[in-house]
């Protein structure tokens, strides 16, 4: 189910995998690990950012250019990860492998976004990060 | 200032959170990549448990016994006085001779041999088999000083049967040389008619116990009276060193036989010919990962990490044609079967639901051999496949059984002048044809490797 899921998603805009030998290997393991990694990580430093570093901790990283330095840092993580799966897993490098990592990339842009936008209403100091919509107050 | 300094920390936290994070998954799906590998074998995947893991079921086919009980039989007729010439100084031995003396020497002292016999055998005054155990020094002394017996035909089929009955009834490999001559009781030659049948009855004990017949051709210098089976227009001739053909015929359990052919015979002639044999579980698989034989187009195993890989999904498309490699463990097969040319003539690649062609068959070299996953397969075929025409089905090599083309080119109707065609025996085709009718209705293939196949998603 969340091997087709995250096999779905990617191969949305990469195709099928290449070279294509390694097929089960990106549909059974390294899809899913991304995915799930890309998820769990990113909800990690919107929570952290959010809910640590802006109520817990009130370090005043609120401006959207702090927002923006972790929207930076969860997109080379989720650069660095497709890469050291398909490493992991001994499949042969491709230019498919970095496509795959750019993919990955955009995927956790706009995940980051949109944990941003139903998480940041429960900051304190961060609330409007990185602007007010849709919270009114 | 302190607050920079807090961000550069925090990050480098975050960082190590990560790559700790990523560490555990890794692990993990390392654990994925190595925990199937072992319970192969029981997955519950159709095709794996359809062909059957060769693994499980091959040893006790390729356990091949450390030793065989073998019987050897001696046709002592006036027609193979030539081959065993008196000795005299200056004359070199035929190679009949050496060979037959190295034959029952590792018979007699090789290590794998248990129990073992030595006959010779003749016929009586109305022409019935006679097979008289001897010693080995008797059967020794005959090779190498000469007949002395007069015996005057070769009743072929009655020789075979009795020499058959004798070794099954002792549990023995026989081990039959003769020229092969029919030579029939001169007042019934109609028996050159019925040679087939005849030989096909002689023989039909050997096909109910489940008998293999390995026979194997060699030719060996003549010396003396050679009788041909037509006697028109000379009864016999005197011959001086004319190559004449003899035969070793090797009757056993499949892995019997080849315990004698491959240990007690070694040195085998190029003309060999096998029935009967059939290997139902040689070990197979397709190569989908490595990387001396990487596979072109959309092809990879159904299963991850199946090992062997007997089930792929593919997909041919226009421009990229589908093409990957089986490897083959051939190294039960008898050893003519094992050639590159021999398999790159006969080898079949078969199909139902795509039409796939044989490109190459090659053999592990000196790399592959040192390659672990590969080391296990002795023999590689790549297939193309440039079209499906259904959305699953089954690709197969097969060898086919097939009567060696030399069967043919050693076969003669007319032997009466031996001189002037060499290596030629009396209608040889008749009697193995006699021999193929026996199995006609066993299997058609030596061996079968069938990899299934699903279009790809």
């Amino acid at each position: 189910m969340i091997q087709k899921f995250f096999s779905g998603l990617y191969e949305l805009f990469l195709g099928r995998p290449i070279p294509a030998n390694f097929t089960n290997d990106y549909r059974e393991v390294v899809f899913p690990n991304t995915g799930l990694m890309l998820f769990i990580i990113t909800l990690a430093i919107v929570i952290i950012y959010y809910y640590v570093l802006n109520r817990a901790m009130s370090t005043g990283l609120y401006k959207p250019r702090h927002w923006f330095m972790f929207l930076i840092l969860n997109a080379i993580i989720a650069f660095i990860i497709p890469i050291s799966q398909v490493n992991g897993n001994e499949i042969e490098t491709h230019s498919y492998t970095y496509m795959f990592a750019f993919v990955n990339v955009i995927y956790s842009l706009i995940l980051f976004f949109v944990f941003s936008i139903l998480l940041k209403r429960g900051s304190v100091q961060a609330w409007t990060t990185p602007m007010k919509w849709p919270n009114k107050k | 200032m302190l607050l920079k300094s807090f961000v550069r920390s925090s990050c480098l936290l975050l960082l190590i959170v990560v790559f700790a994070l990523t560490g555990c998954f890794k692990k993990q799906s390392g654990k994925e990549e190595t925990e199937p590998a072992t319970t192969t074998p029981a997955q519950d995947e159709k095709p794996a448990t359809k062909v059957k893991t060769p693994a499980t079921t091959s040893p006790t086919e390729t356990a091949a016994p450390s030793k065989v009980n073998v019987n050897v039989y001696l046709e002592i007729s006036n027609g193979m006085k030539g081959f065993m010439p008196t000795p005299a100084a200056g004359k070199e031995a035929t190679t009949f001779q050496n060979n037959l003396n190295k034959l029952i020497s590792e018979v007699q002292d090789g290590r794998y041999v248990a129990e073992k016999g030595f006959y010779l055998a003749k016929e009586d005054a109305q022409s019935r088999p006679v097979l008289d155990s001897v010693s080995y020094n008797t059967i020794k002394s005959y090779i190498v000083s000469g007949i002395k017996d007069d015996v005057r035909g070769t009743p072929l089929p009655a020789l075979l049967q009795s020499a058959l009955k004798k070794s099954i009834e002792q549990g023995a490999v026989s081990v039959i040389i003769s020229d092969f001559i029919h030579g029939p009781d001169p007042r019934d030659q109609g028996q050159f008619i019925s040679l087939d049948s005849d030989i096909r009855s002689s023989l039909r004990e050997a096909e109910h116990q489940g008998l293999a017949i390995a026979i194997l051709g060699n030719t060996s210098p003549f010396y003396g009276t050679y009788h041909p089976a037509v006697k028109k227009p000379e009864l016999r001739r005197t011959l001086n060193g004319e190559e004449i053909p003899y035969y070793i015929w090797v009757i056993g359990k499949q892995e019997d036989v080849q315990v004698v052919t491959n240990k007690v015979l070694r040195n085998l002639p190029a003309q060999q010919a096998y029935f009967g044999f059939e290997y139902k579980s040689i070990p197979y698989s397709a190569l989908l990962k490595e990387k001396q034989f990487k596979p072109a187009g959309v092809v990879y195993c159904s299963s991850r990490n199946a090992d062997p890989c007997t089930s792929v999904n593919l997909q041919p498309e226009k421009k990229g044609p589908v093409e990957f490699t089986i490897g083959l463990d051939l190294s039960q097969l008898p050893m003519s079967m094992q050639s590159i040319d021999y398999l790159k003539k006969n080898l079949k690649v078969v199909s139902t639901g795509s039409r796939p062609t044989m490109i190459s068959v090659t053999g592990a070299d000196e790399s592959i051999k040192a390659t672990p996953d590969l080391a296990k397969y002795s023999h590689f075929v790549r297939v193309r496949v440039p079209e499906l025409t259904a959305n699953s089905g089954t690709i197969s090599v097969q060898l086919p059984q097939v009567t060696p083309t030399w069967i043919n080119a050693w076969s003669t109707d007319n032997d009466n002048n031996p001189a002037a065609a060499q290596k030629k025996t009396y209608q040889l085709t008749k009697i193995i044809d006699g021999v193929q009718a026996l199995y006609r209705d066993q299997s058609d293939f030596v061996f079968n490797a069938t990899i299934q196949f699903n279009k790809a998603d």
